[in-house]
């Protein structure tokens, strides 16, 4: 199901479509212990010698889990569920993508390479997911809406380890900050 | 004078050079040669170069009083944060009927409130709170809601306001009358409902009213509400969590007058304490859980299950009253009989209980200051195995470490209910959502230590019920405003929730607490003051919740230490319990009670944004001068060959030079060894040191170690200085400097170190206590911290050399 739905005018095919939703949603808002924060937390570095980007992103599991569940129509967990890793894998190349950059800093319109699974460690305090990236290298731009469907105070940390620096950046789901470009300490 | 030193500027390069310079040691190989060791001390080399550093007086911001910031004190709340003599507050007394229609999901009920009016002034009208009507679909909470982000396609925020559009939500009133039935004028305002009285209500009279009025019940789950129902498709029955469900008086302070900040979600309520009776009629076959004592128990419960709660009351752990068996059992059939469960309770502020015939229900009491507390559990078998095993005991661990740090639990019974809320907390009452994992094989899970699925509903159960029952102490007993202040009660309830988790087990997975797990909270962008209201903040739970709990838990381990801080909280709870505290009744009682200062820490971390992150720039050793020439012109010549020799110099080393060709070139100089002790040297010392008083001759002979270290606060934040040193013979040390050394300039300050020993390295922060933000620049010499994910590889690596080992 994609976002473009939302945006045709036929009223009765989008009222169909929430219809849908909310009859899969009802049996898994509960799934997850309320907690009055979203927030997942990204680490990247781009390693010059592997050429890739490196990547180590942080969930709360139950927000990862929900996010899952409105994906797939049915409740998971992030031990135990089939296939589970290629689950969170397609879900985050689908909102967390990088594009390059040129020198005038006009981002080109795709990603050129796919995220590829490093491996994940799972607790109650938080999910780790491990990432790498071949390209673009950097300088780039980064689309990270990351749970932003969950809950609308999702707010996404990114660290861009640069220079010996960490820098932040934050995507948060309500005001919009779905892409920001990535540039090194000035 | 004559001064050559030698500097680090605190960057990896410098620093790597100079441990490989010196093996493995750190040296700052500088002599200072000064005419007395006494104008050593005082006169640095930034003086002389006349810089002054930048930021010097911004201590002064830093460490103004809150001053105007806080309200001025009077008889009602005074200077040291305390309830004055003056000190007044209202009471309501409730008297409810209340019957849940299992077959409509919808409550019929009546209350009669008797308003006491303890304040100085007379009321021309009262003000009561219907919080039902934030689920009218013209609420101001649906009206103001912001528009989701569409191109994110909003599952979760739509289906909760489609749900929210559909349900017939909002107070129906019946009757608005006095005690002898006469109708009362009344005007319905949002979520409030205003009652003219047909005579002021004057200062300490009191007065009954009657309201009569039917709500539908919100589906929980849908809503994501804070009471509703959870219906069970498998065997087509219900849990209600019943709150914020009856008409309450509005809180009248002498901080706002009435309370006027509308019901939006947020912001949860505040209240006035009364005593309550209630009764609740349900369906013949379902267990009631409620806010208060059971007074008929003989009319409700069988004799098993009163015999049971007796034996609970004195066994050495939980004792079903209901068991899991009987429940599965209860749970098959239906009833059109009716039975009506009447509770008591005394001194709270709000009433909460939870109905269903699928509650498994095991209780223990246990003894808290000399008074018997029992300790509840209601939850349906799919809540099974967890609950039995965690719920009952989290709740007494609960009370036992609170009470601890605050005030004996006052309250007879405390009690979880496990339903469609995710943690919700009431007097006496909490709903607890969490359950196990469905997959059918929890018990043989539990088993298997490494399991992290049954980890994760373990202690997320038990956090979440420390929590919640921990809300008992902060906001219901010390009862602060939560319309106003999120963080009074979350911020001090999250706080001892950490102390709690940390006192379940070693190394409990606490998620909040711990500096380290505030700073990237710290450094993000989109963030107010803590002291924003409820309804204004942004990362509400970052800001409200961890925070302050953070805030608090820096305070009493790095700036107060244990005991001051621990009498000092207790000092607040014990003023405050069953009264109104604001902010700065907090801040202010702190102080008082701990002799100390902390309008800077106040301002920091909760009027501020900034974060912590201090770096060490530089450490500049400074020798004294022994004015011996033996010693000191053999350590010249030590420190001159020590000089770098240039390339040039190295290659030049075969000329052939001309004062060599042609010796007449040569004069005194040439063959003068500069570092040579003279007679004129001797004299010249001997002279000195009788020219020197004692003291400053015994310091010239001490054996001192002199150390500058240049600190930057590069965040902003206030915050102490817990040092590490570390020598060059490899013992360690730690300094803790207080904050206040930031009071003249709150961006750059210099320490300067007496030792015995030489230092070969030092850091800020060793043990991870400030929320630095930036640990890179927390050591010298520096180190190269490594990315998560070089340490994730780094393990993986470790654990396939362990398998290869064990494969052999």
């Amino acid at each position: 199901m994609s976002s473009r739905l939302m945006n045709r005018t036929n009223p009765a095919l989008a009222g169909f479509v929430l219809m849908c939703l909310l009859c899969v949603l009802g049996g898994f808002t509960a799934s997850a212990q309320a907690h009055p924060y979203h927030e997942s937390s990204l680490e990247l570095e781009w390693n010059a010698e592997a050429q890739q980007w490196e990547a180590s992103l942080r969930v709360l599991p139950e927000d990862l889990e929900d996010a899952l569940q409105f994906q797939l129509g049915q409740r998971v967990d992030l031990i135990h569920s089939e296939n589970i890793d290629q689950h969170i894998l397609r879900y985050v190349r689908k909102r967390l993508q990088l594009v390059a950059l040129d020198q005038q800093g006009k981002a080109s319109a795709n990603q050129t390479a796919q995220w590829q699974w490093q491996g994940k460690e799972v607790s109650h305090k938080a999910a780790w997911i491990f990432l790498t990236l071949a390209a673009p290298p950097p300088p780039v731009k980064m689309r990270n809406t990351l749970m932003f469907e969950v809950q609308e105070s999702q707010i996404n940390r990114v660290f861009y380890r640069v220079q010996g620096k960490r820098i932040p950046f934050d995507f948060p789901a309500h005001h919009g900050g779905t892409v920001q470009e990535l540039l090194p300490p000035q | 004078m004559r001064a050559c030193k030698r500097e680090f500027d605190g960057t990896v390069d410098a620093a790597l050079e100079c441990l490989s310079n010196a093996g493995n040691r750190l040296t700052f190989g500088l002599t200072a040669m000064l005419i007395a060791a006494l104008v050593c001390l005082n006169f640095s080399q930034a003086v002389w170069a006349g810089n002054k550093p930048p930021g010097e007086g911004t201590g002064a911001t830093a460490f103004a009083q809150l001053g105007e910031l806080l309200p001025t004190p009077s008889n009602v709340r005074t200077a040291q944060g305390a309830p004055g003599p003056e000190y007044w507050q209202q009471r309501a007394d409730y008297r409810i009927n209340v019957r849940i229609d299992d077959d409509k999901q919808r409550i019929d009920g009546d209350v009669a409130i008797t308003y006491h009016n303890r304040s100085p002034y007379a009321l021309n009208y009262l003000w009561v709170q219907l919080d039902q009507n934030r689920y009218r679909p013209d609420s101001d909470d649906v009206l103001t809601g912001r528009a989701p982000n569409f191109e994110e396609f909003p599952y979760g925020k739509l289906a909760d306001l489609l749900n929210r559009r559909d349900f017939d939500g909002g107070v129906t009133l019946k009757s608005v009358t006095d005690a002898q039935g006469n109708t009362l004028n009344h005007t319905v305002v949002k979520t409030m409902m205003r009652i003219d009285l047909p005579q002021a209500l004057a200062s300490g009279d009191s007065y009954t009213l009657k309201v009569a009025w039917q709500h539908n019940i919100i589906d929980a789950i849908a809503s994501r509400s804070r009471g509703g129902y959870e219906f069970f498709e498998k065997d087509g029955n219900y849990i209600y969590e019943i709150a914020q469900w009856y008409p309450r008086m509005a809180a009248f302070t002498d901080v706002e007058g009435w309370q006027n900040k509308q019901f939006l979600g947020r912001g949860e309520f505040t209240l006035e304490l009364g005593d309550y009776e209630v009764h609740i009629t349900v369906p013949a076959d379902h267990i009631v859980a409620a806010t208060g004592e059971l007074q008929n128990a003989d009319d409700v419960l069988s004799s098993t299950q009163r015999q049971r709660f007796n034996d609970a009351a004195t066994a050495s752990k939980p004792v079903f009253i209901v068991t899991p068996d009987e429940a599965k059992a209860n749970q098959k059939d239906d009833t059109s009989a009716e039975n009506t469960w009447i509770y008591k309770a005394k001194n709270v502020r709000d009433f909460a209980f939870a109905s269903s015939r699928k509650f498994i229900w095991d209780a223990w009491g246990r003894d808290v200051g000399g008074r018997q507390v029992m300790a509840m559990s209601y939850y349906p078998v799919e809540a099974e195995p967890l609950w039995s095993q965690y719920s009952t005991h989290s709740i007494v661990h609960t009370i036992d470490v609170y009470s601890r740090y605050t005030f004996d639990y006052p309250y007879p019974v405390a009690i979880s209910v496990n339903g469609p809320i995710g943690g919700m907390e009431y007097p006496m009452i909490s709903f607890n959502k969490p359950r196990p994992y469905e997959d059918g094989t929890y018990w043989d899970l539990r088993q298997d230590p490494k399991d992290k699925t049954w980890e994760r509903s373990k202690y997320g159960l038990i956090s979440v019920i420390i929590h919640e029952v921990g809300h008992n102490y902060f906001p219901m007993i010390v009862n602060s405003d939560e319309r106003q202040w999120t963080w009074m009660d979350e911020g001090l309830n999250t706080f001892l929730q950490f102390l709690a988790e940390q006192e379940w087990e070693e190394n409990y997975p606490s998620r909040r607490g711990e500096p380290q797990d505030i700073v990237e909270y710290m450094v993000s962008e989109h963030k107010v003051p803590i002291m924003t209201n409820s309804e204004s903040l942004l990362q509400f739970g970052s800001n409200a919740y961890a925070k302050p709990a953070t805030a608090l838990n820096i305070l009493r381990e790095s700036i107060l230490g244990r005991e001051l801080f621990d009498f000092a909280f207790r000092e607040y709870a014990q003023r405050w319990r069953f009264k109104r505290p604001s902010p700065a009744d907090f801040f202010r009682t702190m102080e008082d009670a701990s002799g100390i200062d902390l309008d800077w820490f106040w301002r920091g971390w909760f009027y501020g944004t900034n974060h912590v992150d201090v770096a060490i720039n530089k450490v500049t050793q400074y020798q004294l001068d022994t004015l011996n020439p033996d010693i000191d012109k053999a350590q010249l010549r030590a420190d001159d060959e020590d000089e770098v020799e240039t390339l040039s110099k190295q290659r030049n080393k075969n000329n052939e030079y001309r004062v060599e060709r042609f010796p007449e070139l040569k004069d005194f100089y040439n063959d003068f060894d500069e570092f040579s002790v003279t007679p004129y040297d001797y004299a010249k010392y001997q002279e000195t040191i009788e020219g020197l008083k004692d003291k400053e001759r015994a310091l010239l002979e001490s054996d001192h170690f002199f150390y500058v270290v240049d600190f930057q606060n590069i965040g902003g934040l206030t915050t102490p200085l817990p040092l590490r040193l570390s020598y060059a013979n490899g013992k360690e040390e730690l300094l803790r400097i207080p904050a206040e050394i930031w009071r003249y300039n709150n961006e750059n300050v210099s320490k300067l170190l007496i030792l015995d020993e030489e230092l070969a390295g030092i850091a800020f922060d060793p043990y991870l206590e400030t929320a630095d933000a930036d640990v890179s620049n927390n050591e010298f010499p520096r180190t190269i911290q490594k990315s998560r994910f070089q340490l994730f590889k780094q393990q993986e690596e470790k654990n396939h050399i362990l398998r290869a080992q064990e494969g052999e």
